[in-house]
């Protein structure tokens, strides 16, 4: 049954891949990167070799720990995961939810990131070449490694499908309220430096001791324990490796029995007649309507949805960056990023209507209505969110003063995105999943696709924002009330003509092709 | 002036044949027109390209004389089209959806709201009104998708399998409101795959196969002295004598 299984996804990998070009580039593309980073990786592991144990133990523990970090939290931040076998799609053939774990663990392995995560597991041992038992005892740790990395993201995908399958906002906001909970203490407990080149060397051991007898970071501690002389240590760490090991393929066994259960989307709650929500509100015209629409769907289609999740994680991220380094660099940057983080997400944001694009197509709306009514909704979700994070943040690290400056750089940064998204998403449609489908599945290449989209939008977004950035830099560094209030406007002015003008290209763009954009649609539907 | 004029209409999608060979077609004002054909013989692509969504490799679509490729914005205000084999932006309730599409034509809010009221009440959908798109049924969806595309009152209506999963009751109901329209002056293009229905409701047909027309005209003159069905399978083919599998019903 497992062999089956496995079969019918490496089929429905090569239908897909023979049927699109272009996904097939990105798998090919995806694969070389890969390779180059796994090239990398193997030339810092036999350069660590060199290094005496306790800096390789460092170095194994910290490069290992962000490897499981990595797998758990890629599949919430993008389209990347395969999920040819989706356990719902399965649900009527009779396959035991053993078999299915096999199947659904020998897929995560047998494909790009899986083989190069084994490579790379095993390669630990390359480091400990001068410790015959330590790198074989690499071997075994570095497997137990590999399954704990997969295993905990096939987990969490599993995990956030399940709450996240409905169109109620209410799990969204739980599943925020959980991913806070995880965060925040780690931002109190982390000990506070006062700065000092020495003190960050100590923070930095202090931190790989702890990693090591967590559960991310305990696996790949074991060979340097045992090349270290530490046997009772090693022995403990093999307990809480093992013991996670289990822990993860148990709640991962239980949320499959959940997801199965619970078929299909929960019906929601009926909005009652009479309710038109943002469409009663916006104007009634083809710009305005879209822009209802496009509210709606960022609250009640789980795929987009799923960004806004990222809109206090990843300041409370970067606020424990700074904590740790005080580097007010990092927490001035927090602003653009938040700003420019959800006009990212939609940078192929058609592939996301799929066919329902037809509707404006068959209503022969103006590229122009269409791409401002998308950028309007836009701005109202990111732009409250920008602000309130840059004011929170100019609190934190007490420059309240500087707040035009700061304000100028997110704004104008969020506005410019904002244009250059309504040009990138009249062209660019990538695979994603449907809507309704399960929001964390995905196709072979698609997370190739986001990964290289993603790094064009933003290097197009930071040319476009140097001119603001510039002054806002300068208004930040030298301390100047006036040159921040100038850095406000700049970013104003600027930023709104940039989101104008690529309104106004992408909707030429739209009006040319948009019938190509639909076939396009089709396929991938 | 016909309601809706194609001329050698062809489209390729890079297989052998083409999806749609050569096809023309001239639906008259005020016709109830039906489009009947076998399974892949290239309906949705005409209708889609007939409407605006699809882009013909070769050929021309007019609707009351105005080029649908030529000017686009024009023509498509004139037609409310059901697509088959599209989705609809399905987080909306059914009350959003309407008024949705029929602010993508700049209806204003005053006449939308009795107009979705009566198309609400119409189709039976009073009670869904509230409820989420991707909660419906699929008879339930095809008729505010109907709904949908009668909201901005359009001269053609192009239908593309209106009736499939639809009850017999709103398949009635829907009946009436297009004879209605084909009273008051307006034109209805459908697809279909129940000769029956189209044989009952449509006063002219097209029998298409392979891409191409293999006849066209009115009911009358294509059906001749037997029904539609008995016609179509004489010039389709493909009818086959055999019993079902022996193993069907073994165990």
């Amino acid at each position: 049954m497992v062999a089956v299984l496995l079969r019918l996804r490496f089929r429905v990998l090569a239908n897909t891949l023979g049927r699109n070009t272009i996904q097939l580039i990105a798998v090919i593309v995806g694969a070389f990167s890969t390779l180059g980073l796994l090239a990398s990786v193997l030339g810092g592991l036999v350069f660590a070799s060199a290094a005496p144990p306790e800096a390789t133990q460092a170095a194994l523990v910290v490069g290992g720990s962000a490897l499981v970090l990595g797998w758990l939290i890629v599949p919430l931040l993008f389209d990347g995961v395969d999920r040819t076998l989706d356990p719902i799609m399965l649900a009527r053939f009779p396959i035991r939810t053993g078999q299915l774990m096999v199947a659904l663990f020998l897929v995560g392995v047998t494909w790009v990131p899986g083989i190069a995560t084994i490579i790379a597991a095993l390669g630990t041992a390359i480091a400990w070449k001068d410790h015959p038992l330590s790198a074989l005892a690499a071997i075994v740790t570095g497997l137990i490694g590999v399954a704990t990395c997969v295993v905990g993201s096939l987990l969490v995908t599993s995990a956030a499908s399940t709450l996240l399958r409905g169109r109620r906002a209410p799990q969204i906001g739980i599943a925020l309220l959980v991913l806070l909970a995880l965060i925040l203490p780690l931002v109190s407990a982390t000990p506070r430096g006062e700065g000092g080149r020495g003190s960050l060397l100590s923070h930095v051991n202090a931190i790989v001791d702890i990693l090591a007898w967590t559960p991310l970071g305990a696996v790949w501690s074991i060979p340097g324990h045992l090349a270290l002389g530490e046997t009772t240590a090693a022995l403990g760490a093999l307990g809480i490796a093992l013991g996670t090991l289990l822990v993860l393929v148990g709640l991962w066994r239980l949320t499959l029995g959940v997801g199965l259960r619970v078929r299909g989307e929960g019906p929601a709650r009926a909005a009652g007649a009479g309710r038109l929500g943002p469409l009663g509100v916006m104007p009634s015209t083809p710009t305005g309507a879209i822009a209802a629409r496009s509210l709606i769907y960022w609250f009640r289609d789980a795929r987009l949805a799923r960004q806004l999740i990222l809109i206090p994680v990843l300041p409370a991220l970067m606020l424990l960056w700074w904590t740790l380094f005080h580097i007010d660099g990092i927490a001035v940057a927090i602003g653009p990023v938040v700003a420019s983080l959800l006009p990212l997400s939609v940078f192929a944001g058609l592939s996301y209507d799929g066919t329902a694009y037809a509707a404006e197509l068959a209503a022969g709306v103006r590229g122009l209505h269409d791409r401002l009514g998308r950028a309007i909704a836009l701005v109202i979700v990111a732009a409250p969110a920008t602000i309130i994070v840059q004011v929170v943040v100019a609190v934190v690290i007490n420059r309240i003063d500087e707040l035009p400056a700061m304000l100028g750089l997110a704004l104008g940064t969020l506005l410019v995105s904002v244009g250059v998204v309504s040009v990138s998403s009249a062209r660019i449609v990538v695979p994603v999943a449907r809507a309704g489908r399960n929001p964390f599945s995905s196709q072979a290449g698609a997370a190739t696709v986001s990964i290289v989209g993603s790094y064009a939008v933003t290097g197009v977004t930071g040319a476009l924002t140097l001119p603001i950035a510039a002054v806002s830099i300068v208004a930040l560094v030298i301390e100047s009330a006036l040159l921040g209030w100038v850095a406000l406007l700049a970013g104003l002015v600027l930023g709104a003509g940039v989101a104008f003008g690529g309104a106004v290209l992408g909707g030429r763009m739209l009006d040319a092709s948009g019938p190509a954009v639909l076939a396009r649609l089709r396929l991938i539907r | 002036m016909h309601a809706l004029e194609l001329r050698g209409l062809t489209k390729h999608f890079g297989g052998p044949t083409a999806a749609v060979d050569n096809l023309s077609l001239t639906v008259p004002t005020g016709s109830f027109y039906g489009l009947v054909g076998p399974n892949g013989a290239g309906k949705t692509t005409t209708l889609s390209m007939a409407t605006g969504l699809l882009r013909p490799d070769a050929g021309s679509a007019r609707i009351h004389d105005i080029d649908v490729w030529q000017h686009p914005l024009e023509a498509k205000r004139l037609i409310g089209n059901l697509a088959d084999g599209v989705d609809l932006y399905d987080r909306l309730t059914g009350e959003q959806l309407i008024t949705f599409s029929g602010q993508l034509f700049g209806l204003d809010r005053a006449t939308l709201k009795g107009r979705v009221a009566d198309l609400l009440q119409l189709l039976d959908l009073e009670d869904a009104a509230g409820r989420i798109v991707a909660d419906f049924s699929a008879g339930m969806t095809k008729k505010i998708a109907l709904a949908a595309a009668l909201v901005h009152s359009p001269r053609l209506l192009v239908l593309d399998e209106p009736f499939e999963s639809v009850d017999p009751v709103s398949a009635a109901n829907i009946r009436d409101i297009l004879d209605g329209f084909v009273k008051g002056g307006g034109t209805v293009v459908v697809s279909s795959h129940s000769m029956d229905l189209v044989q009952r409701m449509c006063d002219h047909v097209a029998i298409v196969a392979a891409g191409r027309v293999l006849v066209a005209g009115t009911m009358d003159e294509v059906r001749g002295s037997g029904d539609l069905e008995t016609r179509f399978l004489e010039l389709v083919g493909g009818r086959r004598n055999g019993e079902s599998p022996a193993w069907l019903l073994s165990s």
